[in-house]
């Protein structure tokens, strides 16, 4: 299976899955008009990914800002993800936020705050 | 609902088909599957529990950017500031216009003399008192505080909020008199916590015709003005000794008789051609002792100042007709 790779704009995040090496990348902010266009592709690569049993993907998220329509895919995402958990595959997630970012580490905690499976968010020293 | 929402609910939007057809699916006895009840409870409850969590985040962000917007404004001018967030004014490049302006400079004599004497702490602090005192009294005088330059102040009046040219020019003048005494007060602090050199500002004020907007690039603008009227301000205020305010001929036209200025002088400024006129500010009309009279008529080629503390106008008139 190729790599997507998806690369950063003015509006949207640079999106990386690695499916060798079991790891996903979504760094950049994310404001784009049509965030389904953005995230959608991604959610089916994620299901098709976690079609086979036990599987393991390592994510880090460095995304300090996003419009509510992101964010609206981003709980999606996560709530994918914690799907896939519950259904015996493994998922690693580290979000980071900007150093001395109190609220975006605030954001990222409420984001998360349902999740089960294994996560971190941890300050990214500039 | 605009397509992009409508793309981003469509699992919400399956959801409601799926009630409706469960409300379809009711049988005669009024019954419906309780599994299939359940199912969609639990959807709904999830859904729910997404739309909290994102109306939570979504006022979390407001409140993020009102944050920013706090901080912003203190990089522009009040009245710069209200007109780049009500939307009026979109700062691109090459939008500029032509406006007359009163504009004012001015700094601290011999600033970087006096800094090589003050530890660094207390040259921040210096600086610091002096420019939150001097921006507070620009912003009491609705000047747009064009930027800093080191201990140097520039401000204009008359964009973007334009009143008439008199006006610009006056609550200029004022707004200088008022730093001026201000300094005093200053000084006198600064004595007290042990700085013995007082520091004095010298200030020079030009009207004229400027290019205002947004200059720079695409990247990186700042919205200032461009023009001889600003040169002139700013060479005024080169030319000017310590505590003095230097006005040009043009502001003075407008504020002469609520100001008293001394009698102009012409100076030469680097780069001006001719020698330029200007005056020097003494303070407010409405503020002096009332004993100063002074009597002008152009047309008739008359100008007669008097101390009536020393002089009664019967000495004047026979002063006049010998």
């Amino acid at each position: 299976m190729d790599n997507y790779i998806v690369p950063q704009t003015k509006h949207t995040p640079q999106i990386e899955l690695h499916y060798s090496d079991k790891y996903l990348r979504i760094a950049g902010d994310s404001y784009p008009e049509n965030a389904m266009e953005v995230f959608q592709p991604l959610i089916e690569r994620l299901e098709s990914y976690f079609a086979k049993a036990q599987q393991s993907l390592t994510i880090d998220v460095l995304v300090d800002y996003q419009n509510t329509s992101s964010t609206k895919m981003m709980t999606d995402i996560i709530a994918k993800l914690q799907h896939f958990h519950e259904t015996e595959h493994q998922i690693k997630l580290t979000w980071y936020y900007p150093e001395g970012d109190i609220d975006c580490l605030e954001n990222c905690e409420m984001l998360l705050e349902d999740a089960s499976f294994p996560y971190a968010i941890t300050e990214l020293k500039d | 609902m605009d397509q992009s929402s409508q793309d981003i609910y469509w699992k919400e939007a399956e959801l409601l088909c799926e009630a409706k057809d469960l409300l379809q699916e009711i049988g005669e006895d009024g019954c419906i599957e309780a599994s299939r009840y359940a199912e969609l409870l639990h959807a709904y409850a999830a859904l729910l529990k997404q739309t909290s969590k994102l109306t939570r985040l979504s006022d979390r962000d407001q409140k993020r950017l009102n944050n920013l917007l706090e901080r912003l404004s203190r990089l522009v001018s009040p009245p710069l500031y209200r007109k780049i967030t009500s939307g009026k004014e979109k700062l691109e490049i090459n939008q500029t216009k032509r406006v007359k302006l009163t504009i004012f400079f001015s700094d601290i004599v011999n600033f970087s003399a006096h800094s090589l004497n003050m530890e660094g702490e207390a040259l921040s602090n210096i600086l610091n008192s002096y420019l939150e005192e001097m921006t507070n009294i620009v912003n009491i005088y609705g000047g747009t505080l064009d930027k800093y330059i080191g201990d140097a102040v520039m401000v204009f009046f008359g964009d973007p909020d334009f009143t008439d040219d008199f006006d610009h020019a006056y609550r200029c003048v004022q707004m200088a008199i008022a730093m001026r005494q201000k300094m005093d007060d200053m000084q006198q602090q600064w004595f007290k916590l042990g700085y013995s050199d007082p520091l004095h500002i010298r200030m020079g004020i030009a009207t004229g015709f400027v290019t205002a907007g947004a200059f720079g690039s695409s990247e990186r603008l700042d919205y200032t003005i461009i023009g001889s009227a600003v040169n002139l301000a700013s060479r005024l205020q080169t030319a000017a000794n310590e505590d003095q305010i230097l006005i040009s001929h043009d502001t003075w036209g407008l504020v002469k008789n609520q100001i008293r200025c001394k009698d102009g002088k012409r100076l030469k400024l680097k780069g001006f051609s001719k020698l330029m006129l200007a005056y020097e500010v003494q303070g407010l009309v409405s503020d002096s002792e009332t004993s100063e009279v002074m009597i002008e008529d152009k047309e008739k080629g008359l100008l007669i100042r008097y101390d009536k503390s020393k002089t009664s106008p019967e000495e004047v008139v026979k002063l006049i007709r010998c």
